[in-house]
C-alpha cells in the first residue's frame, strides 16, 4: 500500500477511532468508578497511596441497576415499545414502499421525494406538532367533541399511544427508504415468470416479493429499532411520566441525578442489549457499502 | 399486478402522506392565530413571527447552530468521501471490519449513547491534555462532525459504487498521478453526492438537540436547545413560526437540490450503461 | 504490414495469483513491434488479467514485463508508455470528445496548448471525428463513442496500445464494420497493439497472431490460419470453430505418411506425415466440418470414409451442417455448401458416406 493510500486512510480512520471507538472504553471505565462531588464527579479508577496502586473496581452501578426494578422496568419496556413501533412502521412502510417502487419513474422520483421532505425538516419541531394535536384540549379531541361523538376528552397525550405515534411518524422514511431500495432491485421479470407459471398475483407477492425483500425489511427495522430504544425527545415530549423508557432514564441519571458513573452503566448495558441488532445491521450495511 | 393492487396503493399512499404532512400543515396554520392558544383558531396575525424577531435568543441560538452545521457538514464531507473510497476503491486491508463498523455503528447509535460517551472523552481529555480546555461551538462541531461523517460514508459510497471504475484507471493510464485521477475525474463525477451528502449533514447538525446537550457548556446553546426548553414550558405560536420558517427553508432548499439533481440525471441519462 | 521482428514487448514467465488462486501462470511471450496480438480465450482465461498487468494496474506475482528492453514491472500505469482501449470505452462524461483527447497529452508538461490542439485535430481527424469535438460523450452513437475512444488512447503515441475486448460494447452489425476501420487506423499508426477478445471471429479478423488462453496458460501462438489448421491441442480445436475429434490409436508409421484406428470408424485414418509418437499411443484426431465430404454412395477409397444415418440438418443460409450418426452412436459434423437451389438434397434418415483427403486430419497429443 502506498504512502497516499495510507494517509488517506489515516485520516478518518484515527478520527473516528478517537471520537467514535476510545469514548465507548472510557464510559466502560466510569460505569465501574463511584460518584463523587468534585469535578469531574466520579471518582477514579486507579489511586496510588503509601507505594500502593489501587485497583477501585466498583460494580455497584450494576449491582444497583438490578436491584432497583426502575431500571428493569424501563430496559423492558424501551424494547417493547421500540419493537411495537417498529412493527407499525413495518406494517405502513412496506405497501407505501412497494406503492412508490411500481409507479412510472417519472411519478417514482416525486414520490419517494415527498416521502423523504418532512425528514429535513426539524425533528423536534415535528414532535412537538404531534402535542398539540393529541393533548387534552388538542385539535383531535376538539374535533372529536365538537362533532358530538366523545363529551370527555379522551387522554392521549402522555401515553405510550402517543410514543407510538411519535416513533412511527419520525422513523417511518427510514423504513421506507431500504424497502424502496431494495424493492426496486427486485427482478421484474421473476414476478412475470411466476404469475406465468400460474401464481395469483397475492400468490407471487407472498412466494417471491416479500421472501426477496428480506434484507431491506430487517434494514429498515434496525434502522427504526435501534435508535427507538434509546430515544429521549419523542418519550419525553409524548409519553408523559408514566411512559418508561431507558434513554430518558439516562438523560434524567446524568443531568437532574448528576450521577455519571450510574448513567455509564446504564449506557453499558444498553448497548449490550443493542448489540445483537447493531451487528445484524451492520452485516447488512457493510454488504451494501462494499460490494 | 391488476388495477386491485394499484388502487389499494393509491388509497394507502395518499393516508401516508395525509399522516406525514397534517401535522406539519396545522403547525404552519396555527402560527398565524391571533391567540395564544395554540390550538384555538382566533383570527389571522403575523405577530408570532414579529416576537420571534425579537427573541434575540432565539436568534443568537439560530446563529451559533449554522455556524456549526455549516463547518461541521464541511468537514464530515471531506472525512466521509475519504471513507467512502476506502470502503469502496481500496479493496481489503488490515482493520476494514473494524473501519466499516466505525461507519455503519453511528448511523443506528441511540443518541444518548453517543452524547454520553462524547462527553466523558472531551472530559477526560481536557483532564489529563488539557484539551479541549472548555466545552463549546467545537465539542459540539466534533460530535457533529462524526455521526454526521457516516451519513455522508454511506451517501457518496452509494455513488462511487455505480460510478464505472474504469473511467479512474483510463484517467491513470492517461499518464495522470492518483491526486489528480480524484480532482478531475472521481470528483467532478461523483459531485452531486457529495452536494447532497453535505445537504444531509447539515441538517442533521441543525436537527441535533440530545448529542449537543451532552457537549455543550455554558454560552454555546443552540437553537434545538432553546426550542426544547421553550416547548418543555407549554406550547407557543411563537414555536409555531419558527416552525414554519424551518419548513420554507428546508422545502425550498431539498426541493431546489433535488430540481437540480434531476436536472443533471436527465441530461446524462443517454451515459453508456454497458460495462 | 508494418511489421519487423524486432520485439517490442516482452513477457517472461510471468504470474498473477488472486488470494493464492493463479489467474495467469507463467506466461511468456515476444510481441514484435508494429504487429497487433489477441489475446484470446473464454472469460476466466486470464487474458483480461494479463492485459491489465500491462497497463499496470495489476503487479505480477512473479516473473517481468519488458517494453523496449525496458523492465515496466513495478512502473505505475500514469508513467508507463502504454494506453489502452477499456471495454466501456470510459470516456470522461463531464468533458468534452476534444478534452477527452487532449487529456493524456495535458498530463505531459512538455506540450503547450497550441500544440495540444493540433494534436487533438489531427487525431479526430484520423478517426473522422472532427465535427464532433465539442460533443459531450453521451451525445455520441456507440460507434462514434469507439472512434474517440481510439484516438485518445493514441494521443500520446504509446509504444504499445491495449485494447480490452475492443467490439464488446457495440451490436453485431456495427462490429464487422469498425473491425476493419480499427485495424486500418492502428496500421496507419503503426503502433503495436495487444488485444483481448473472447470472439474468435474478431480475434480472426483484426490480429496478425493470435495466443489461444486457457485457465491461466497459453495454449498456442500462432496466426489465425496456423491456429484454424493446426490447433495443437482439443481446447483450441473445439474453441476455434467447430471439430469432429475422434479418439484413436496409432498403429502405422511411416515417414511420409502414418495410420491410426478409432473404435468410431470402421475404415482407418490416414494422414501425410509421420506423427511424433510411439506406435500404441493415444491420440485425438480432428477434422473441420468443411473438409469432410458428404456422398450418397460409398466413396471409392480404403482410409478416411465412415458411414451412418443423418440426424440433423442445421440449414444456414449459404450452407448447412449435417448431423450424422454412426454406428458406434457418435455424431459427427459434415458441411454442404447450398450452392444449388433446386439441387436433390440428403434429408432426414438418409444413410450417407463421408469422406476426406489425408491432408485434412489434423493429430492432437493433448
Amino acid at each position: 500500500m502506498s504512502w497516499g493510500q495510507r494517509s488517506v486512510i489515516s485520516v478518518p480512520y484515527l478520527w473516528l477511532t478517537l471520537f467514535f471507538l476510545v469514548p465507548f472504553v472510557i464510559v466502560f471505565k466510569i460505569s465501574f468508578s463511584e460518584m463523587a462531588y468534585a469535578i469531574p464527579p466520579y471518582t477514579e479508577l486507579l489511586s496510588w497511596a503509601d507505594q500502593q496502586l489501587t485497583v477501585n473496581l466498583n460494580i455497584g452501578n450494576y449491582f444497583y441497576l438490578f436491584t432497583d426494578d426502575l431500571y428493569v422496568r424501563a430496559y423492558l419496556s424501551s424494547i417493547r415499545i421500540a419493537a411495537i413501533a417498529t412493527v407499525i412502521c413495518l406494517i405502513v412502510a412496506y405497501p407505501i414502499a412497494y406503492t412508490i417502487a411500481r409507479a412510472r419513474p417519472a411519478t417514482r422520483n416525486a414520490l419517494l421525494m415527498l416521502v423523504i421532505l418532512p425528514s429535513w425538516t426539524s425533528f423536534l419541531i415535528r414532535i412537538y406538532a404531534w402535542v398539540g394535536i393529541l393533548k387534552n384540549n388538542g385539535l383531535i379531541n376538539n374535533l372529536l367533541m365538537w362533532l358530538g361523538i366523545i363529551d370527555q376528552p379522551i387522554a392521549m397525550l402522555n401515553t405510550e399511544f402517543a410514543v407510538y405515534i411519535g416513533i412511527v411518524y419520525a422513523y417511518l422514511p427510514f423504513m421506507v427508504l431500504p424497502l424502496y431500495t431494495n424493492l426496486m432491485k427486485l427482478d421484474k421479470s421473476l414476478l412475470e415468470a411466476a404469475a406465468d407459471l400460474g401464481a395469483a398475483p397475492w400468490k407471487v407477492f407472498m412466494t417471491i416479493t416479500l421472501p426477496l425483500s428480506k434484507a431491506g425489511m430487517i434494514a429498515g427495522s434496525m434502522l427504526v429499532f435501534i435508535p427507538a430504544v434509546g430515544e429521549f425527545v419523542i418519550p419525553d415530549m409524548l409519553g408523559g411520566a408514566e411512559t418508561l423508557m431507558i434513554g430518558k432514564v439516562l438523560w434524567q441519571e446524568f443531568f437532574n441525578n448528576r450521577d455519571w458513573p450510574v448513567a455509564s452503566a446504564v449506557a453499558i448495558v444498553m448497548l449490550l442489549l443493542l448489540l445483537l441488532p447493531i451487528t445484524l445491521f451492520h452485516r447488512y450495511q457493510a454488504r451494501e457499502l462494499e460490494s | 399486478m391488476g388495477n386491485k393492487v394499484s388502487s389499494f396503493g393509491k388509497v394507502f399512499l395518499t393516508l401516508g402522506f395525509i399522516f406525514l404532512y397534517l401535522p406539519i400543515l396545522i403547525l404552519i396554520v396555527f402560527s398565524f392565530n391571533e391567540s395564544k392558544l395554540v390550538t384555538v383558531w382566533a383570527g389571522f396575525s403575523t405577530k408570532w413571527y414579529g416576537e420571534l424577531l425579537q427573541d434575540s435568543q432565539m436568534l443568537g441560538a439560530a446563529w451559533m447552530s449554522f455556524k456549526i452545521a455549516f463547518l461541521a457538514a464541511s468537514a464530515a464531507v471531506v472525512l466521509g468521501t475519504m471513507a467512502s473510497i476506502i470502503m469502496v476503491r481500496m479493496g481489503q486491508f488490515k482493520g476494514k471490519v473494524a473501519f466499516t463498523s466505525m461507519i455503519t455503528a453511528p448511523l443506528v447509535m441511540p443518541e444518548v449513547i453517543t452524547g454520553l460517551s462524547l462527553l466523558l472523552l472531551f472530559v477526560a481529555m481536557a483532564q489529563t491534555l488539557g484539551w479541549p480546555a472548555g466545552r463549546g461551538m467545537l465539542t459540539i462541531w466534533i460530535a457533529h462532525v462524526t455521526f454526521c461523517t457516516a451519513f455522508v460514508a454511506v451517501v457518496v459510497s452509494s455513488r462511487l459504487r455505480e460510478m464505472d471504475a474504469s473511467l479512474e484507471e483510463a484517467a491513470r493510464d492517461l499518464g495522470a498521478p492518483p491526486w489528480k485521477v480524484f480532482f478531475l475525474i472521481t470528483l467532478p463525477i461523483i459531485a452531486p453526492a457529495l452536494m447532497s451528502g453535505w445537504l444531509l449533514a447539515f441538517t442533521l447538525s441543525l436537527d441535533d438537540l440530545v448529542i449537543a446537550s451532552f457537549v455543550s457548556g455554558p454560552g454555546s446553546t443552540t437553537l434545538p436547545m432553546v426550542v426544547y426548553s421553550s416547548v418543555r414550558l407549554g406550547l407557543s405560536p411563537k414555536i409555531n413560526a419558527l416552525a414554519t420558517i424551518i419548513v420554507l427553508l428546508a422545502s425550498t432548499g431539498v426541493l431546489m437540490a433535488w430540481w437540480l439533481a434531476r436536472r443533471a440525471e436527465t441530461q446524462s441519462v443517454k451515459l453508456p450503461t454497458h460495462h | 504490414m508494418a511489421q519487423s521482428n524486432q520485439a517490442m514487448l516482452e513477457i517472461r514467465q510471468v504470474s498473477k495469483l488472486f488470494s493464492g488462486v493463479a489467474a495467469v501462470k507463467e506466461v511468456s511471450l515476444s510481441i514484435n513491434k508494429g504487429e497487433i496480438f489477441a489475446l484470446l480465450g473464454g472469460s476466466g482465461c486470464g487474458k483480461t488479467t494479463l492485459l491489465r498487468m500491462l497497463a499496470g494496474f495489476e503487479n505480477p506475482s512473479a516473473g517481468a514485463i519488458f517494453i523496449d528492453g525496458e523492465d515496466i514491472s513495478q512502473i505505475p500505469p500514469h508513467k508507463r508508455p502504454v494506453n489502452m482501449m477499456f471495454q466501456s470505452y470510459a470516456l470522461f462524461p463531464h468533458m468534452t470528445v476534444a478534452q477527452n483527447v487532449a487529456f493524456g497529452l495535458k498530463q505531459e508538461k512538455r506540450y503547450i496548448n497550441k500544440e495540444i490542439d493540433d494534436k487533438v485535430s489531427e487525431l479526430l481527424g484520423l478517426v473522422r471525428m472532427q465535427d464532433f469535438a465539442q460533443r459531450k460523450p453521451d451525445q455520441l452513437s456507440g460507434g462514434q463513442r469507439q472512434r474517440v475512444a481510439l484516438a485518445r488512447s493514441l494521443a500520446k503515441q504509446p509504444k504499445v496500445l491495449l485494447l480490452d475486448e475492443p467490439m464488446g460494447a457495440l451490436d453485431k452489425k456495427l462490429r464487422s464494420q469498425m473491425q476493419l476501420e480499427v485495424v486500418d487506423i492502428i496500421e496507419a499508426v503503426g503502433v503495436t497493439c495487444v488485444m483481448v477478445t473472447h470472439d474468435q471471429e474478431e480475434a480472426m479478423t483484426m490480429a496478425d497472431r493470435i495466443s489461444v488462453m486457457h485457465e491461466g496458460e497459453i495454449m498456442q501462438v500462432g496466426t489465425p490460419s496456423e491456429i484454424y489448421e493446426f490447433p495443437n491441442s482439443r481446447h483450441t480445436a473445439e474453441f476455434i470453430g467447430s471439430v469432429n475429434i475422434f479418439d484413436a490409436t496409432l498403429t502405422e508409421l511411416n515417414p511420409d505418411y502414418s495410420r491410426l484406428s478409432s473404435t468410431d470408424l470402421t475404415a482407418p485414418i490416414q494422414v501425410e506425415a509421420g506423427i511424433n509418437a510411439p506406435l500404441g499411443a493415444q491420440v485425438g484426431v480432428a477434422i473441420r466440418p468443411e473438409k469432410i465430404a458428404m456422398s450418397r454412395t460409398q466413396p471409392n477409397v480404403t482410409d478416411n470414409w465412415l458411414t451412418g444415418v443423418v440426424e440433423d440438418i442445421a440449414y444456414l443460409g449459404g450452407h448447412s451442417v449435417y448431423y450424422v450418426k454412426l454406428a458406434s452412436g457418435k455424431r459427427v459434423m459434415a458441411m454442404g455448401t447450398n450452392n444449388d437451389r433446386h439441387e436433390q438434397k440428403v434429408t432426414w434418415q438418409d444413410p450417407v458416406y463421408l469422406h476426406w483427403s489425408n491432408t485434412s486430419a489434423v493429430v492432437l497429443y493433448q
